[in-house]
């Protein structure tokens, strides 16, 4: 009788013994002792020590300072940006999408991806303090477009342009292509793909107008405008360069391949070179696997791509 | 002294675990294709496979067997096989963060990996002493490393003559390259 509980035991006591063992081990070795964490805003200046190996997100957090990130620290609304003077290592892949190249080149992480390891010294810009007193002193203007930058010198950009006004000849165009499509039933698709054809883009106050003449709330053109890849709210580029990345061109290696162009251009996927030359984009699918890596440039296709050949395509593109 | 030193040939030449027990194949087949994740596989096979077995060895002497509880060694070794990883990697993280960056992958991988078991209920099986155990179980993991890296070479070349048949292309021709490789190592159990 007693011997069945031996095997009993004896699992169990080497289960008990190596999960002691694995937990010992977490706690001597993953913990990186007490680390410093320096912390500025403009007009302050914090210093304070955590436990190493959690994420900076929660150690900002249980010392009471306040970052919004609605996410909660999954790395998946970007909102927790901090410019990490020294330390911190180097960017995740998780970081890269919500991290512009001028916020990278001064230092900026996503907090909730940064682990704190060794001592720390970072800098999170007050956003709502600074707005707040710019609109007691009235020197916030809401009329214009604003954006908030995180560079060597974080402050609130105010873009000079007012909004667009809607041209004449714009509201011509739309009227035709609306009157065009009038016995249509949902015609959002086709106006909005004609306009799309027209300007490269879908220009907002354009839009706006296409609401009013159809008679569909702003926010159902708004929807439809930015769930497609074909349509962009922003100007693009004369030429438009889409980089397949579907499965069979990343196997065959098209990450590198944009990483190439995106050095060469320098701009990253989904932004526009300022001369508006070339707009960058990595799209799904395209279609012709058996070219891959291929990407399409307006309506030519580039296909077998090597890294060699990625300037190459660049120049002759540059010379047009 | 004799002994030990024919033991690490064997299990290196002649009882290659993966040339003649054709042990280990699903990663053998997809690592082989490339010679540099080859020889990282391959590393990182001899430090685990020499660690378990080093470890699994008195555990079945001093505890399993003294109680009557062979039964239990599988599951007791795939435990310890798994947990000892596992601290290889903390360890590693801590102490040696490059050695841990080019192992990559592998290190967590190898858990899985059929050869590891196999090396510890291989000693138990033949009784070897604790010394021999040693010695058998890192010549296994260099004859798997080098069965691994040969293959990968091999196929790296027959991709630069570019004419291999497209339907064996890939895991195809790894296998019969394997197949020819294993004949060409029964050479060696003449030599003994």
């Amino acid at each position: 009788m007693l011997s069945m509980f031996i095997p009993v035991g004896i699992i169990s006591g080497i289960l008990f013994a190596i999960t002691l063992l694995l937990i010992l081990a977490d706690r001597l070795l993953v913990s990186y002792g007490e680390c410093k964490i320096l912390f500025k805003t403009e007009d302050d200046e914090k210093e304070f020590t955590v436990h190493g190996g959690t994420t900076l997100l929660s150690a900002l957090i249980t010392n009471n300072i306040k970052i919004s990130a609605p996410c909660g620290g999954r790395g998946s609304c970007g909102y927790c940006k901090v410019q990490l003077a020294s330390g911190g290592g180097s960017m995740l892949p998780t970081e890269e999408i919500f991290i512009s190249k001028e916020e990278e080149e001064a230092g900026t992480r996503l907090a909730c991806q940064v682990k704190v390891k060794e001592d720390l010294e970072i800098f999170i810009p007050d956003l709502i303090t600074s707005v707040k007193s710019m609109v007691k002193n009235k020197s916030f203007d809401t009329s214009l477009d604003w954006k908030f930058i995180l560079k060597n010198e974080p402050d609130i950009i105010f873009e000079d342009k007012k909004p667009e006004k809607l041209k004449k000849k714009d509201k011509e165009i739309v009227e035709d292509i609306v009157s065009r499509y009038s016995n249509t039933a949902g015609p959002m698709m086709p106006i909005l793909q004609e306009i799309n054809e027209h300007y490269k883009y879908l220009p907002e106050p354009v839009l706006k107008s296409v609401a009013e003449q159809t008679d569909t709330p702003l926010s159902k053109v708004y929807r439809i405008a930015t769930f497609y890849n074909a349509f962009s709210l922003k100007p693009r580029g004369k030429y438009q360069v889409s980089i397949c990345t579907g499965t069979a061109c990343h196997v065959k290696g098209s990450a590198d391949i944009l990483a190439a162009f995106e050095e060469e251009l320098n701009i990253k996927s989904g932004e526009t070179t300022e001369d508006m030359h070339f707009t960058l984009d990595a799209v799904r699918c395209i279609g012709c696997c058996g070219l891959a890596p291929v990407l399409t440039i307006n309506e030519d296709v580039h296909g077998l791509l090597t890294v060699k050949k990625v300037k190459e395509i660049i120049d002759i593109y540059r010379g047009k | 002294m004799q002994k030990i030193f024919l033991i690490f040939v064997a299990a290196i030449f002649t009882q290659n675990v993966a040339l003649y027990y054709l042990l280990g194949m699903c990663p053998f087949v997809s690592l082989a294709r490339s010679l540099k994740t080859a020889f990282g596989m391959g590393i990182a096979v001899i430090f685990v496979i020499f660690l378990t077995a080093a470890v699994n060895w008195p555990i079945y002497h001093l505890i399993l067997k003294p109680n009557h509880a062979e039964i239990l060694k599988y599951i007791v070794f795939i435990i310890v096989i798994a947990a000892s990883v596992q601290l290889v990697e903390m360890i590693m993280e801590r102490f040696f963060p490059a050695l841990q960056a080019s192992f990559g992958i592998f290190l967590p991988l190898i858990t899985v990996n059929c050869t590891v078991l196999f090396v510890s209920l291989q000693v138990i099986s033949t009784d070897l002493k604790y010394l021999q155990t040693v010695v058998y179980a890192l010549g296994a993991a260099i004859g798997f490393w080098l069965a691994i890296v040969i293959v990968a070479a091999i196929y790296e070349k027959l991709e630069l003559i570019g004419d291999v048949p497209r339907g064996l292309k890939g895991p195809g021709i790894i296998m019969i390259t394997t197949g020819i490789l294993a004949l060409s190592f029964m050479g060696f159990s003449g030599m003994f």
